[in-house]
């Protein structure tokens, strides 16, 4: 005979796993609405005024910054010729003939996607990867996720999801380094920030910040 | 929690990272408590998609006083709530072919769970909705019986009867294993 409590605990723990398909299916709309919102809301040089508008807000802008620019190696001091946006990134051409119209942008960036993906891609400083394009050339990113250039969503999700998943191993063994960032107070309430640091097995390095509530003393 | 906290303020600041970031954390959950009060997989899918969609669309109007779990999940039976009303949804058994899947175990442990999974499920279909709505709202979205008093602009006595007749006739259903 199931006591109440046997039968709060099986409703409880009634657990659904969703099919496969759902998370593309979902996602993929949401996530086009919201790049449409984003598009139409404020220009990225406002975001920037916003972003650093507080004190409080300028420690999150690190985790914020989403924002890709990629342009041909002429990266030092140019002049601005033209300018494209394809899906979330910002392509800056600067004294090129071979990037004139959005898919010449669009092709440049799956270009450089695959060759980044092939370990073809070269640092040329932090955070900066530089490569030749088949058309000669030379395109340089910046930015976080240079792995996902390219990718269509549905691509990109599994890799996320990837991830997501190996991060959430990660945690679950202790196998992270934690840094302490700096304490802030919140309504009154203490809060030590931190900032855990996952190495994947791709040797991608992925940043979380999190934040514990002190308790009064 | 903090880590939810910065995640919304992201996700308002149009992240698509926060975004799918709050999907991937909430997913199962979310469809557990749709599945739960609509008994009905598809549906219980509609409602995960209109929910995000709108979640999406009023980012700008989200104000989050409690939890970011909860209010996802309160969210959740509210739109389910409204799709019972416009369909009068007949809860569906399970399909033997198209079961609940439950979340990871081991292969003995899955089977035990998809039973009681199957049974609970069909058991669930057969309160009337208000009651079945009140024991997920408490079990599994944790809502004190006066939280969804006050979401259900209702008595918080009239909540707790509710709640006591489901379990009851649950219990009953569940000892019995009548399914019909």
């Amino acid at each position: 005979m199931k006591s109440l409590k046997h039968i709060q605990k099986i409703v409880a723990k009634f657990n659904v796993k969703p099919r496969s398909e759902m998370r593309s299916k979902v996602l993929n709309e949401a996530l086009q609405i919201q790049r449409k919102r984003n598009q139409q809301g404020v220009s990225d040089t406002c975001k920037w005024r916003i972003i650093m508008k507080t004190r409080r807000t300028r420690f999150a802008a690190a985790v914020i910054i989403g924002f890709v620019v990629l342009l041909p190696l002429a990266y030092g001091a140019a002049k601005i010729v033209k300018h494209f946006f394809v899906d979330d990134i910002t392509v800056i051409v600067k004294n090129s003939d071979k990037i004139n119209t959005e898919q010449d942008a669009r092709n440049a960036i799956q270009e450089f996607g695959k060759l980044y993906r092939e370990g073809k891609a070269k640092e040329v400083k932090p955070g900066v990867w530089a490569v030749t394009l088949s058309n000669g050339e030379e395109f340089a990113y910046s930015g976080d996720n240079p792995e996902w250039a390219g990718l269509s969503l549905d691509e990109k999700n599994k890799l996320l999801k990837a991830q997501n998943d190996e991060i959430q191993k990660l945690r679950e063994t202790g196998d992270f380094e934690r840094t302490f960032i700096k304490e802030v107070e919140e309504n009154g309430v203490k809060i030590r920030l931190y900032e855990d640091q996952f190495t994947l097995s791709s040797g991608k390095v992925v940043k979380m910040t999190f934040g514990e509530e002190q308790p009064p003393k | 929690m903090l880590e939810d906290k910065l995640l919304l303020w992201k996700f308002k600041h149009g992240s698509s990272e926060a975004l799918e970031r709050i999907y991937d954390k909430y997913e199962t959950y979310l469809i557990t408590v749709a599945t739960a009060l609509l008994n009905n997989t598809h549906a219980a899918e509609d409602v995960l998609h209109d929910f995000f969609i709108s979640f999406v669309e009023s980012a700008d109007n989200i104000k989050l006083n409690g939890n970011l779990k909860a209010y996802l999940a309160t969210c959740v039976a509210n739109l389910a709530r409204n799709q019972i009303k416009r369909r009068q949804l007949e809860p569906i058994a399970l399909d033997e072919n198209d079961p609940i899947a439950p979340a990871i175990l081991e292969p003995d442990a899955v089977a035990i769970q998809e039973e009681e999974t199957a049974i609970l499920n069909q058991a669930m279909s057969q309160l009337p909705y208000e009651q079945r709505e009140i024991i997920v709202l408490h079990l599994q979205v944790n809502l004190k019986f006066t939280q969804i008093a006050e979401l259900r602009s209702t008595s918080v006595n009239t909540i707790r009867s509710r709640y006591r007749y489901g379990m009851d006739k649950l219990r009953s259903l569940l000892n019995s294993e009548v399914i019909k």
